[in-house]
């Protein structure tokens, strides 16, 4: 599986905990470098779940709640690490945006269904590409529980056991959620 | 097409993971993401080495994984962010340089605006005295006004409950307000400070002397009762009063 995590290149790879650490004493640059790290797959993830309006205002907020409780983070006691808590707390800001839009969103949703398929937006002809599109649609046709396991197992990486902890629910139903919305994409790909 | 699932109740290897899950689609995906235990993924190669089947399954749980892989890889190549990584990084950390800039009073001030932990006793102690109000008020009701002790009421004399009566009997029930369903009928001719006061009033014109004190006779009692009866209240009064200043 593909894992587009960005990491540090060329100078010795300091571990996420270590710039957490150094992050509580009061050093900016480590955060910089944290975010620095994950922009890219936390970005696309709040891109997947969330939508695309809304993404860099999360990411933005996850990163302010990771600094307002990184003295409560443990590694010890957190299976996955960092990495796990910073998607725990993406995912929730999702969540949140989501319950606080929650009325909202099924009629927007609609409507926006209905334009896309009568005329395509600027941003979906110049990506140009027919299966880009479908598989965009195909995402948002998704159920919630089993578009955020797939999201977070493409860009966060995580293993099935800490996803499942993030999400709060069973390793089984996890994996079912994952193998649904694996069917399910093919399915709608393959219309 | 066997199931992982019993082979490996069966195997009783120690491992658990499998025997949590649900179907061979789950176990097979543990199995590609290479996340089962070293003895339980030992156990889905013997399995997968003897059944076609299981290994058809596989083949296409692989097959569509890769399909969605490559899928959404093309999906982020071909759809930019609304702001590139590298703008949103700087902006963030930029937020987060400030956020940690702010004086440490003003992240407690935020946290103590978050949750009212000052004012936690406001509510109960409010409560609390509404209710001690509403109880006195109730016990006020139930008890009625104060009733003087018969002793402190001149030309007054108590019954044996203790309740006051006064001894003027030319009062009637119709010269008092009817009696609320809380309160004692023996006791309505003092009900209120009014009407005590008018009793009070009545009973010194009828009787000089205090009624414990000195007793009249029975024949001038039933003198003065009959006058009673038979003259109207003002009538009365200006007679006794007369008589009075006779007697001086």
């Amino acid at each position: 599986m593909a894992v587009p995590i960005a990491q540090d290149t060329g100078s010795p790879v300091v571990s996420d905990e270590a710039l957490l650490e150094r992050l509580r004493a009061g050093e900016a640059a480590a955060g910089d470098a944290l975010v620095k790290r994950y922009c890219q797959p936390l970005m696309r993830y709040l891109q997947r779940v969330a939508g695309e309006q809304i993404s860099e205002e999360l990411h933005q907020q996850t990163w302010l709640s990771v600094l307002d409780h990184v003295e409560k983070f443990d590694p010890a006691s957190s299976g996955g690490g960092f990495k796990a808590w910073l998607f725990r707390i993406a995912t929730n800001k999702a969540n949140d945006f989501w319950r606080s839009r929650g009325r909202e969103r099924a009629a927007k949703e609609g409507l926006r269904l209905v334009a896309e398929e009568e005329a395509p937006a600027a941003e979906l002809r110049l990506e140009g590409s027919e299966q880009a599109d479908k598989l965009k649609r195909a995402i948002q046709q998704l159920p919630e529980a089993q578009r955020q396991v797939l999201m977070l197992r493409y860009y966060s990486n995580l293993k099935f056991i800490e996803i499942a902890q993030i999400l709060g629910c069973p390793l089984n139903t996890a994996l079912g959620r994952m193998h649904k919305a694996m069917l399910k994409l093919k399915d709608l790909m393959s219309e | 097409m066997q199931s992982v699932v019993n082979a490996s109740r069966l195997a009783k290897d120690g491992s658990n993971v499998i025997e949590k899950l649900d179907n061979n689609e789950q176990i097979l995906l543990m199995y590609l993401a290479g996340e089962l235990p070293s003895a339980d993924q030992a156990d889905v190669d013997r399995l997968l080495a003897v059944d076609p089947g299981l290994r058809q399954s596989l083949a296409e749980l692989q097959a569509c994984q890769t399909l969605v892989d490559e899928a959404l890889g093309n999906l982020d190549e071909a759809s930019p962010l609304p702001v590139s990584a590298e703008a949103a990084a700087r902006q963030t950390a930029r937020a987060m340089r400030q956020r940690m800039a702010e004086p440490k009073v003003a992240a407690t001030s935020r946290a103590d605006e978050r949750s009212p932990r000052s004012w936690w006793w406001l509510y109960p102690t409010v409560a609390a005295a509404s209710i001690l109000v509403v109880a006195m008020l109730w016990l006020n009701r139930q008890v009625g006004p104060t009733r003087l002790p018969a002793e402190q009421m001149p030309g007054m004399h108590s019954d044996k409950g203790g309740d006051v009566i006064a001894t003027n009997k030319t009062q009637t029930p119709s010269a008092t307000p009817a009696a609320a369903p809380w309160q004692t009928p023996a006791v309505t001719v003092a009900q209120n400070s009014r009407d005590a006061d008018d009793a009070l009033l009545l009973a010194s014109l009828n009787s000089p002397v205090a009624e414990d004190e000195q007793r009249p006779s029975s024949d001038d009692e039933s003198k003065r009762l009959a006058l009673n009866d038979a003259m109207p209240q003002d009538e009365l009064s200006q007679i006794l009063l007369n008589a009075k200043g006779v007697q001086d």
